[in-house]
């Protein structure tokens, strides 16, 4: 399976703080790929640098053989057909669910529109909820409801900023249900960024482990990382 | 704390019900009684036509002031807060220039920029109003609407990034947020505006104000007054009730915050004509007015005048900077007096308003906010006449003869925005802190010296600056109850404006204002400098 997000020597700071130094990396398509690593190693704004939302100092970003980043080029996140869940959800307050879902694809003016709209909330089973404003809703619909607006654009690739980090158990269980689905009826690439490495073990396809320096300390199939020592350390397993 | 600082909180709470609010009460009352008798004949007068008209016209000058003024604040709010333009910070705080300086100030010296250029009758013109209005009050929808735009939470903007274009989200996502703030920043200045006294009446256009004014000062008519007052009252807090869950919470007053960091837009090319675009309006709405006031206060008096035949004679010569030179004469035995009554206005409105702004923050008193935001908003000569008809009494006579009567029509007028500023700056301080010093055994005192002053001192001193400023350039309030035999700066020029040659007026002006930016630059290097002296801020 060819890599459908490809970091090249990708370098990157805040003012004089380097996150990051010539990082290195291939996430596989069509698979879910978990970004494990502490609070503060530069998870989040990988997932930043895909979506666009942040740009490289140096090195170069490929999504699905395309150079999206580096060397002079820059394509804008709404022409990635990327997808971003962001922790907070970032849901609009003056939006209701419908057109929280709706938004996006109305801007690109779509015929189908609200039959797609429709679909994304009978397949999350949240059509109930469809009139509700984001703050009359639980913190696991709003979860759906993110999902949902992300999906309805029909992304390659979707990112996931450590979605279940503010949800009660039950509720995870239910949004890593959904996740699994996901994977299986979307033909999607997913990157889910965490700093729980229980959740790789339910979801992950392969592991990425970010150091607290920001590098690359293990990458590959879950079982691979998952057995290896080093993670096992890290995480005192 | 319990007993000691409900105590604290009653005194506080009672002191200002006393100065500020039973003054504003009695003279409501008032409005209703004819000898002795209740009776609504005070009111027959202010429902003529020729009233009504009156105040028709002042409310469609005053929504043409505040529609113009939140356009421009809005678009160079934006500019600034959400661009990448350089010298954004710079250009934030040389655009609030005008709040802190009376609108008269820049009526004289806009006269003097249009006699420069020729352009004369300018006497009656409503326009002249709403462009010196308009140009007075648009930092003030700027301050609001730019940090409308900076509390934006990041993530909705770029979730939204996501699938739209900048445009796009701008209008679609970011504008219908604020809307609030632009609400707010219209009913703002309609307030002020409709119920600022001093330009409308150097260039003798009737308002509704002026008419108050002149009513109470010329006429001696109390009781027609108070009557048109308690209208324009009404019609202010109409207004104010719209947008009171906003003004309550007044977000637009939280000093040193950076909101949710945002990426700015990126100008590029745009970068430095915006940037020159901005300069260039600053350059004509703040930098040609001073000149040209400069240019009028030290011109020499006319040719053949004789004044200037007298200068000649008594001093051989001089003439240039002459009007000055006597301004400075006139000036100089009340800018002491002036400063003095301003600082002390200052520290009693920030020692108020901390009380107020504390137990709204920690204990969750907000009852009396309403209060505050209420005797804020009231029409400055409205809050005069309240005073005059309260304090005008025997037993009330060493407060109402003396620079109390001024100390309290400042603590009125202000203490609304000190207790705000304080308020957002003691809610950023984590009350845990507070809780942790009193577990070690702290006093109260201890606790809010040593804990929580240290935190929000930034706070408290831009509370300080902002109030002393505010105070020094009062003179809606202050014009109508200063004492006899005493004056302050705005007072003494606005009491001369009729009787004085203009070049003195520049003069008087341009001196006013030079203390005004002199003082507002010592402040603000005493802020620079508490700001920075924080090491723990680097943690």
């Amino acid at each position: 399976m060819e890599a459908s997000i490809v970091f090249e020597n990708v370098s990157f700071g805040y003012g004089k703080k380097k996150l990051f130094e010539e990082l290195s990396f291939k996430i596989s398509g069509n698979k879910l790929t978990c970004l494990l690593g502490s609070t503060g190693s530069g998870k989040t704004t990988i997932l930043r640098m895909i979506a666009g939302l942040e740009i490289p100092a140096k090195g170069k970003i490929y999504i699905n053989e395309k150079l999206v980043a580096g060397e002079g080029a820059f394509i804008s996140p709404a022409e990635r057909k990327v997808g971003l869940i962001f922790q907070d959800l970032a849901l609009w307050p003056h939006f209701t669910v419908q057109k929280n879902i709706a938004w996006g694809l109305k801007n690109k003016k779509a015929d189908d529109a609200d039959e797609k709209v429709f679909d994304m909330l009978d397949t999350f089973n949240i059509r109930s909820l469809a009139d509700r404003y984001p703050h009359e809703l639980s913190g696991g619909q709003q979860q759906l409801v993110a999902l949902a607006r992300s999906l309805v654009l029909e992304p390659k690739i979707l990112l996931l900023d450590e979605p279940l980090s503010n949800l009660d158990s039950k509720m995870k269980s239910v949004v890593m249900d959904y996740m699994l689905e996901l994977k299986q009826q979307f033909d999607i690439t997913l990157v889910y960024v965490t700093h729980d490495h229980r959740d790789t073990e339910e979801l992950a396809d392969e592991i990425i482990l970010i150091t607290e320096n920001g590098e690359v300390a293990l990458a590959g199939e879950k079982e691979t990382v998952l057995a290896a020592a080093e993670f096992k350390i890290q995480f005192g397993i | 704390m319990k007993l000691t600082g409900k105590l604290l909180y009653g005194f506080v709470l009672f002191l200002f019900l006393v100065l500020a609010v039973a003054p504003l009460v009695f003279t409501f009352l008032s409005s209703f009684s004819n000898e002795g008798q209740f009776t609504f004949k005070n009111y027959e007068a202010v429902f003529q036509k020729d009233k009504l008209l009156l105040l028709w016209n002042s409310c469609v000058i005053a929504a043409l002031i505040a529609a113009i003024s939140t356009i421009i604040g809005g678009v160079i709010g934006w500019i600034i807060s959400k661009t990448d333009v350089p010298l954004s910070t710079i250009f934030k705080l040389a655009f609030l220039l005008p709040l802190f300086v009376s609108p008269y100030y820049f009526a004289v010296a806009w006269k003097d920029v249009f006699s420069i250029l020729g352009i004369s009758g300018l006497q009656g013109k409503n326009g002249i109003v709403l462009f010196i209005h308009s140009l007075c009050y648009f930092p003030l929808p700027m301050l609001i609407i730019a940090a409308a735009f900076t509390n934006i939470n990041r993530n909705i903007i770029e979730a939204g990034l996501m699938t739209a274009s900048r445009v796009r989200v701008l209008f679609s996502l970011e504008v219908p947020l604020i809307k609030q703030a632009f609400f707010s920043s219209f009913i703002l200045v309609f307030i002020l505006s409709i119920s600022e006294v001093a330009v409308a009446t150097y260039f003798l256009v009737p308002t509704f104000a002026s008419d108050i004014f002149i009513q109470f000062s010329a006429f001696y008519n109390h009781a027609g007054a108070i009557a048109s007052s308690t209208l324009l009252l009404l019609i202010c807090l109409a207004l104010l009730a719209f947008e009171y869950s906003y003004f309550m919470k007044a977000p637009f007053l939280s000093i040193g915050t950076k909101g949710n960091p945002t990426n700015k837009i990126q100008l590029k090319t745009l970068r430095i004509p915006v940037m020159l675009a901005l300069l260039a309006f600053w350059v004509v709405v703040i930098l040609l007015p001073i000149f040209g006031l400069a240019y009028q206060a030290f011109k020499a008096p006319p040719e053949f005048s004789q004044v200037r035949q007298n200068i000649i004679e008594t001093e051989g010569g001089g003439e240039t900077g002459f009007y000055v030179k006597r301004a400075l004469d006139l000036l100089l035995p009340v800018i002491p007096e002036s400063l003095l009554y301003a600082a002390i206005g200052a520290s009693v409105i920030c020692i108020l308003g901390f009380v107020f702004a504390y137990f709204a923050q920690r204990k969750s008193y907000h009852f009396f906010d309403a209060v505050l935001l209420v005797v804020f908003a009231i029409p400055a000569t409205v809050f005069g006449i309240a005073l005059i008809k309260f304090y005008n009494r025997p037993v009330l006579d060493s407060v109402y003869s003396s620079f109390l009567i001024i100390v309290i029509a400042y603590v009125g007028r202000f203490t609304f925005i000190a207790s705000k500023v304080m308020s957002h700056a003691i809610g950023k301080v984590p009350f845990s802190l507070e809780q942790s010093a009193m577990l070690a055994g702290a006093s109260p005192l201890q606790r809010i010296g040593k804990i929580l002053f240290p935190l929000i001192a930034e706070g408290f001193f831009a509370a300080f600056i902002i109030s002393f400023v505010f105070c020094l350039g009062e003179v809606g309030t202050t014009i109508v109850v200063y004492p006899p035999g005493s004056s302050l700066l705005p007072i003494k020029i606005a009491t001369a404006m009729h009787s004085t040659p203009e070049g003195l007026m520049s003069g008087m002006v341009f001196v006013a204002l030079m203390i005004t930016l002199a003082a507002l630059t010592l402040l603000f290097a005493g802020y620079s400098f508490i700001s920075k002296n924080k090491s723990w801020k680097q943690a």
